[in-house]
């Protein structure tokens, strides 16, 4: 995969945020022991059952529970992506620096093929050997928007891999291969 | 005179003395629609109508009023590049009374095999290739001998074979001009599995193998058309063009239209064809190829063509077009690619008409959609 380097923050979707159901302002510091002070600021300390009665105004008590590092107060929902575009390419033409494609649209299948010649950079190394004339793979581009609500943009190169036709199927090709022949008076 | 270039298909069928000759090529495909006379049509390799998403030839048969369950005698398939097979068989089912003519080099067990090995995994992919039009045409054909109702559903043309005999007055016949008995044997051997790609999209290779097509000469009783798929040259005499010049089986008129081969590449060119295969100043009609980073014709072909005869016409120009632009998408692409463009967006057709019965001495030309006169 390939991320283009250009990025630009972007505010995050207060739809995406999530709050653990406490109010902030109401938060109480259970103590400042070194322990405690540990767990607010998500270090090792393992602080389950540490929760501790506060004060709070009106004279109720209520349990607070101290901030922990695996459970964040804000939490975000998982990196996506918004895909704006995906072809499917099929290789005609590999060289030393590309690899020649006709692109089908994925997205818009009304668009028209096109033809590319695409860098052998832009692959994953583990790829790149896999290039040769009819395979085939996928460009997807968009935005990817990371847990933290940055905003890249986002291209993805994937080739297709392929199954093996079992020795089974390859019989039964064989087999149809031979009636078709006899069918069409060929002879092997 | 070729008259000027328009969008419109004239929805005028030709007279039945009328040999018609029209000619498709959208920039990575090519089609090719012959009236042979008295309502009898041929219908030689198939590319897509983006626009009707049909096979050209239907979309266009159907414009002109045409019942092509009947009236379509011959579908002839030159070879099976991808840019000559698309919707080949949407068109033989349609054309139920329609015989299908193919290359003998490739009528091999082991190639059948290789093809559906190559369908089953092709179904993997979207846009699958010829491979599997390929065994979907051989499923129609099996289909069709299987039945006892079937007319003459196949044949394997090769050097010297006729595959039309009717049309006006019973005087037009169809010849297969190759592939020479040579290529036929050296394709039976080993080549089938030569022929095949071997990524995950499974095709017939884009620049091999092209000795196997299957070239014509349509004779009319006063005119001659030489269609030359996509044979080429090779350095042995036995293969490709030379061995069509030196056949005794084919016969020896000279042709008035002349369907340059593989899109006007150098390599299918032979000096000695222009000489002795053609009238002088016979009209020639080229179908470009955008699938390469050079596409084809290049300048210094339509140069070279246009030394022999002054009449040729491309089917679809200008061959390179920009893609459309998308916001959001265009710099990345731009970033990851040498180059980029569009194969093909406004497709047009060259159709000529040959009257068969009158005194004219020279055919209508009509250009349609970008088709041009180069």
């Amino acid at each position: 995969m390939s991320i283009a380097t250009s990025e630009t923050s972007s505010r995050i979707d207060e739809a995406d945020v999530q709050t653990r159901g406490i109010d902030p302002a109401s938060w109480v510091l259970p103590s400042l022991e070194p322990e405690r002070l540990a767990a607010t600021t998500g270090s090792d300390f393992d602080s389950k059952d540490q929760a501790v009665t506060a004060s709070l105004p009106g004279n109720e008590r209520r349990i607070i529970e101290p901030v922990r590092k695996d459970k964040l107060a804000v939490r975000f929902p998982a990196d996506r992506v918004k895909l704006l575009q995906q072809w499917e390419c099929v290789v005609q033409k590999t060289d030393t620096e590309c690899v020649e494609c006709e692109m089908y649209d994925l997205t818009n299948e009304t668009s028209p093929p096109e033809y590319a010649s695409v860098y052998l950079d832009e692959f994953n190394l583990f790829d790149r050997p896999l290039l040769e004339e009819g395979a085939v793979f996928y460009w997807s581009i968009g935005h990817e928007i990371r847990k933290t609500g940055t905003v890249r943009r986002y291209s993805e190169l994937r080739v297709r891999r392929m199954p093996k036709l079992s020795k089974l199927q390859q019989r039964e090709f064989s087999q149809r291969a031979k009636e078709l022949g006899k069918l069409f008076n060929i002879e092997d | 005179l070729a008259s000027s270039s328009t969008s419109k298909i004239s929805s005028v069928p030709p007279a039945p003395s009328e040999l018609e000759v029209t000619i498709f090529g959208p920039g990575i495909g090519e089609c090719i629609v012959v009236h042979l006379g008295d309502g009898q049509w041929m219908v030689v390799d198939s590319c897509m109508s983006r626009s009707a998403d049909l096979p050209v030839a239907l979309n266009y048969l159907r414009e002109l009023g045409v019942d092509v369950g009947d009236s379509v005698v011959r579908i002839v398939a030159t070879h099976w590049h991808d840019d000559h097979i698309r919707g080949l068989a949407t068109l033989l089912r349609e054309c139920s009374r329609a015989e299908f003519v193919m290359s003998l080099a490739l009528a091999n067990q082991q190639f059948f095999q290789l093809v559906l090995e190559a369908d089953a995994q092709n179904r993997l992919v979207t846009h699958n290739s010829s491979a599997s039009e390929f065994a979907e045409i051989l499923g129609i054909l099996e289909e069709r001998t299987r039945s006892s109702t079937s007319v003459g559903p196949h044949t394997f043309a090769q050097d010297g074979t006729r595959i039309f005999h009717g049309g006006f007055n019973g005087d037009t016949e169809v010849w297969a001009l190759s592939p020479s008995a040579a290529t036929v044997t050296n394709a039976m051997t080993a080549l089938a599995d030569r022929l095949l790609t071997k990524g995950l999209c499974r095709r017939f290779r884009r620049l091999s193998a092209n000795d196997l097509s299957v070239a014509l000469l349509v004779r009319a009783s006063k005119y001659n058309l030489l269609l030359g798929a996509d044979l080429e040259n090779t350095s042995a005499s036995e293969f490709g063009w030379k061995a069509v010049l030196d056949s005794t089986a084919r016969p020896r008129d000279l042709s008035h239209l002349f369907k340059i081969p593989h899109h006007g590449s150098p390599n299918a060119d032979h000096e000695e064809v222009w000489t002795s295969m053609l009238v002088a100043e016979p009209n020639t009609v080229v179908t470009p190829y955008a699938k390469l980073s050079d596409p084809l014709p290049r300048q210094v072909d339509i140069d070279r063509i246009k030394n022999r005869t002054t009449s040729l016409y491309c089917t679809t120009w200008p061959v390179v077009r920009k893609p459309p632009r998308r916001q959001g998408v265009d710099g990345i692409i731009r970033g990851a690619t040498k180059r980029r463009r569009v194969l093909t967006t406004n497709p047009g057709h060259v159709r000529l008409r040959f009257d068969l019965a009158g005194a004219s001495p020279s055919p209508a030309i009509e250009l349609f959609g970008s088709a041009r006169s180069l």
